[in-house]
């Protein structure tokens, strides 16, 4: 887990690339966020459960536990099912992005990605939360 | 004879033994190497991720010794491949600097097709437009893997002027249709453009080719072209733009869908009647039941379902009758399933 001092808040990036956790998490920790990375789907939820981040970033395929699978599992769980989820898809296919959608991600972006994209929706998607009733 | 017997023993066993210290030592010796390349890789990730974000002096990456440049390069060709933008460019333009674009596009015309192959497919995850004309070239390589490598590069590279050639490589079977799909695909709306004119002048073979692809990148505004091919000579380009059309959700080829239902092939029948129950085109209800009733299987049971999709209730009805034939009466049977499910 790598802090910063005046962090913008904890975001948990859960992929089984390591290339994709280095270069999201060097990214947002640029960006003043807070991060903490998981290989799996299981981890993360552990990690999530123990510790509530800000954010999500959740790669589709991964061993154990699925994006697809810790998005349900999230959302059952009363300490994290408010967390938003942004969904890191190498799918092409719209039925995948739907999915993810209808089982209560928040936003999606497509690999091979970019990453000033990236910070744009993390933020975007922080904002909407801290301003939406609780 | 006999005697000379445990000396051949003996030596069988010292050569066996030697063979495993050699095993043994080879495995010692590659695992070393492994963790060595893991280490140096690990070593240069920070500067990779400064390199990508733009962070990064090109004095720090020029002052690394050759194994940590090939390292840093490994990492750089890896973050390509899932990187795009601004990110990637910034990788693309430390391989034009560092002259590895150059080696790697000299290397297209190694004797070695596994070398050729590798060098497109390197050129590709670099990601310099450098690299395009090169790759172009090795579209007419010999070796299907070359060509296969320098298909999905272009693609990477989002090369538009690539799309008929590669979509002609897919129609004569040199590259396999799932590469070059996803070099299609990854190439996006660009692609569009020249898919549209082989959907309408190309080989039997292009037209499908370039007709799916166009169903998968276009959009509704697209119909018209595929509306023209369900009158196109080939009845599996016919049964393709029907299925297309069907997938769009084109209200406005209705009246066309609903004349083709009358085309002489029944696969091109029953692609035409799933198309409208897809659009639930009302109109084509009567048609829908009629053809139900038909002897051709495929094109029967087609029609019975689309004919379900539209008008649920009519098929039940109709399906429940005695002279019912058997594929409204499946038709009636799944949908009443469903109802009381």
């Amino acid at each position: 887990m790598n802090e910063t001092e005046s962090s913008k808040g904890l975001i948990l990036v859960a992929d089984d690339d390591p290339d994709i956790r280095d270069i999201v998490s060097f990214r947002l920790e640029r960006a003043g966020y807070e991060t903490a990375q998981a290989a799996n789907g299981d981890e993360a939820l552990n990690m999530a459960l123990e510790r509530p981040p800000a954010l999500c970033i959740l790669d589709v395929m991964m061993p154990k536990v699925n994006g697809f699978e810790l998005v349900r599992e999230l959302r059952g769980n009363e300490t994290t099912q408010g967390i938003p989820v942004l969904m890191l898809t190498a799918s092409v296919q719209d039925k995948d992005v739907a999915r993810g959608f209808e089982i209560g991600a928040d936003d999606y972006l497509k690999k091979p990605f970019n990453t000033n994209e990236l910070l744009a929706r993390v933020a975007a998607l922080l904002r909407r939360g801290s301003s939406s009733p609780a | 004879m006999t005697a000379a017997l445990p000396e051949v023993a003996l030596g069988l066993a010292a050569a066996t033994l030697g063979l495993l210290l050699l095993l043994v030592g080879r495995r010692i010796y590659l695992a070393r190497g492994e963790r060595r390349r893991l280490e140096l890789e690990e070593r240069v990730v920070p500067l990779a991720l400064e390199l990508v974000s733009g962070d990064l002096d090109q004095g720090r990456a020029e002052a690394l010794s050759n194994l940590e440049a090939e390292s840093l390069a490994t990492v750089l060709q890896r973050y390509g491949r899932v990187l795009t933008g601004e990110d990637h460019r910034r990788i693309a333009q430390f391989f034009e600097r560092s002259g590895l674009v150059e080696q790697e596009v000299s290397l297209l015309g190694s004797r070695a097709a596994w070398r050729r192959a590798l060098a497109a497919y390197v050129l590709g995850d670099i990601g310099s437009p450098q690299a395009v004309a090169p790759l172009l070239e090795a579209l007419g390589d010999r070796s299907r893997d070359v060509r296969a490598a320098a298909t999905r590069g272009l693609g990477k590279l989002g090369a538009d002027e690539a799309v008929q050639p590669i979509l002609r490589l897919m129609a004569r079977g040199e590259v396999p249709i799932s590469t070059g799909s996803m070099a299609l695909l990854d190439l996006g709306p660009e692609a569009l453009p020249g898919l549209l004119e082989l959907v309408a002048g190309g080989s039997t073979g292009e037209r499908l080719a370039a007709m799916q692809l166009v169903i998968e990148l276009g959009d509704a505004s697209h119909a018209t072209i595929l509306i023209d091919r369900l009158a196109d000579d080939s009845p599996q380009v016919r049964a393709g733009a029907a299925r297309g059309l069907g997938r769009l959700g084109s209200a406005d080829a209705t009246a066309e869908l609903r004349r083709a239902l009358a085309d002489p092939i029944p696969d091109v029948r029953a692609a035409v009647a799933s198309a409208l129950g897809k659009i639930r085109d009302g109109e084509s209800v009567e048609l829908l039941l009629r053809q139900a009733g038909e002897r051709e299987f495929t094109a029967a049971r087609s029609a019975a379902r689309a004919a379900g999709e539209i008008a649920p209730q009519r098929v039940i009805e109709e399906g429940s009758r005695r002279d019912a034939g058997p594929h409204l009466a499946e038709a009636a049977d799944r949908l009443s399933e469903r109802l009381a499910w």
